[in-house]
């Protein structure tokens, strides 16, 4: 298998290339789209053959500074967090014994992308903890700190909290009363 | 679900409240009109942002009739019917039908066997209708059963049975109104969020199509509620030593430290998590492509959302909107 051919790039792409390709081909053969449809089998196929792809030229390329110096078992985990695998990226880590700030970094951003924002927090602060002078952990922990501020912000924006004097918290009271006499 | 999902009445105008109300007085006619007048009773408002959320994606507008309802026999009553909306009430007696079977189980509650002898037929007809939603459901239950029963101390592991089975219940909506990969090919690129953010770092998961971001949506709300009505009950919980993750998951030490004190101790945390999974409800809403009641939606998202947090963060208790 050429994998260039396979993700339709040529032979000198750029990382950003192979990665844009390989997106767009994921999402036209996305199993969703071939639901209850006669060629799903087929689409499963050519996607598994994409996948493959990818990894072989991924493997070998490091992504910026951030990826230099980790061992290819974290190279792997970084990928396959990349691609969505999550299960993968899980299976990688939780067999791995290393417990080092590399580990709960990575961890860290299985469990957010898995929706664990909790168990994220304070694996990234592990992580943070460990070795405090690595930007790629102090951000990614900053950024997720903010999520929630960036919400606050665009509500406030839209006026949320701005009508919250006395009278207003009386006609509040009122709305409620209203409110009850309406639904029931 | 359990009613924290409302609109900001304040903030909303007087249209859209009309409207709003056309969706909760159409849902509670349609599972009447549909299954008789007892199973109306299970209706909350979550089902309403359901149904609002729902029918935002087909720009059919809305046809609100007036008509009369056993509740208020006086006044005529806004009423909207779609799809979306049968949906939302299907759903809501499903959820009502799985509560009352806990309850059954747990308490052996007279009155809650007695309710299940009478809803049976409605759900058999609804399994029939929705089997591969109710089996999914049922090994969620299982599984939040299971967590409950060990105590478990991570909100994460603890809220993510429930939060599926609400992933589940919007994606499958999506299925119900739109049909099967209608959507995902239609309005593929309105929904693309490319922030040009790639690695391991970058947070958000791709939404390819609108099922994807509404199925977030589902997840995300999940968490919030089954937090929310964790922080909702821990004096509660407290009290009576019924299970709260959150006991586990920060420790509560009665000896040491009054409910209240927990409350203060945890709150940072509450707030992080909590916010969190209304920005991501926030994200995924602004990458759908809303076709109506767009301030509405806003309206719950962002104020009426927001408030309830604050609310239940603080310990006030507010039984209406």
């Amino acid at each position: 298998m050429n994998p260039y051919e396979v993700l339709g790039v040529s032979e000198n792409a750029s990382e950003e290339e192979i990665k844009k390709a390989y997106k767009e081909l994921v999402k036209k053969y996305h199993p969703d789209k071939y639901q209850n449809n006669p060629l799903s089998d087929l689409a499963e196929e050519k996607l598994q053959e994409i996948n493959e792809a990818y990894d072989m030229l991924m493997k070998g390329r490091g992504s910026g500074a951030g990826y230099s110096g980790s061992s290819a078992d974290y190279q792997a985990v970084r990928r396959y967090i990349d691609a969505g695998n999550l299960a993968a990226a899980e299976q990688i880590l939780n067999s791995t014994k290393d417990r080092s700030a590399e580990w709960f970094f990575l961890s860290g951003m299985l469990s957010y992308r898995k929706g664990w924002y909790d168990d994220a927090l304070n694996k990234l602060k592990t992580a943070n903890d460990l070795e405090p002078g690595n930007m790629e952990y102090s951000q990614a922990y900053g950024r997720i700190i903010n999520m929630g501020g960036q919400y606050q912000n665009q509500a406030y924006g839209r006026g949320y909290g701005q009508n919250d004097d006395m009278c207003c918290q009386a006609l509040q009271c009122y709305i409620c009363a209203d409110c009850c006499c309406d639904c029931i | 679900m359990l009613g924290y999902v409302k609109v900001d009445k304040g903030e909303l105008k007087v249209r859209e409240y009309e409207v709003y109300s056309g969706y909760y007085c159409g849902i509670c006619k349609s599972i009447g009109r549909r299954y008789g007048q007892l199973p109306r009773m299970a209706l909350s408002y979550d089902a309403a942002f359901l149904a609002v959320l729902l029918a935002s994606l087909d720009s059919t507008p809305d046809r609100p009739q007036q008509e009369h309802c056993i509740a208020s026999p006086i006044k005529k009553k806004t009423i909207i019917r779609n799809q979306a909306i049968d949906y939302a009430g299907d759903v809501m007696l499903l959820l009502a039908w799985y509560k009352l079977l806990d309850d059954a189980q747990d308490e052996g509650r007279k009155s809650a066997k007695a309710a299940t002898l009478l809803l049976k037929h409605i759900y058999q007809k609804l399994r029939r209708k929705y089997s591969r939603l109710c089996e999914k459901m049922e090994t969620h239950l299982a599984e939040l059963r299971r967590l409950e029963e060990a105590k478990c101390d991570s909100i994460d592991m603890a809220a993510e049975a429930f939060s599926k089975i609400m992933e589940d219940i919007f994606a499958e909506g999506i299925r119900t109104v739109y049909g099967n990969g209608n959507m995902a090919s239609g309005t593929e690129s309105c929904c693309e969020k490319d922030t040009g953010d790639t690695g391991p770092c970058r947070l958000q998961n791709d939404l390819r199509t609108p099922d994807d971001a509404l199925a977030s949506i589902g997840y995300h709300l999940g968490k919030w509620i089954y937090l929310i009505d964790a922080v909702d009950d821990i004096e509660e919980n407290i009290e009576s030593g019924a299970y709260n993750p959150l006991l586990y998951r920060f420790g509560y030490d009665s000896d040491n430290e009054t409910p209240a004190e927990f409350r203060t101790r945890i709150e940072e945390r509450l707030r992080f998590n909590l916010f969190h999974y209304l920005a991501v409800i926030s994200n995924c809403a602004s990458a759908l492509d809303i076709q109506k009641n767009q301030g509405i939606i806003e309206n719950i998202i962002y104020f009426g959302l927001n408030r309830k947090t604050e609310e239940i963060i603080k310990g006030e208790t507010d039984e209406s909107i």
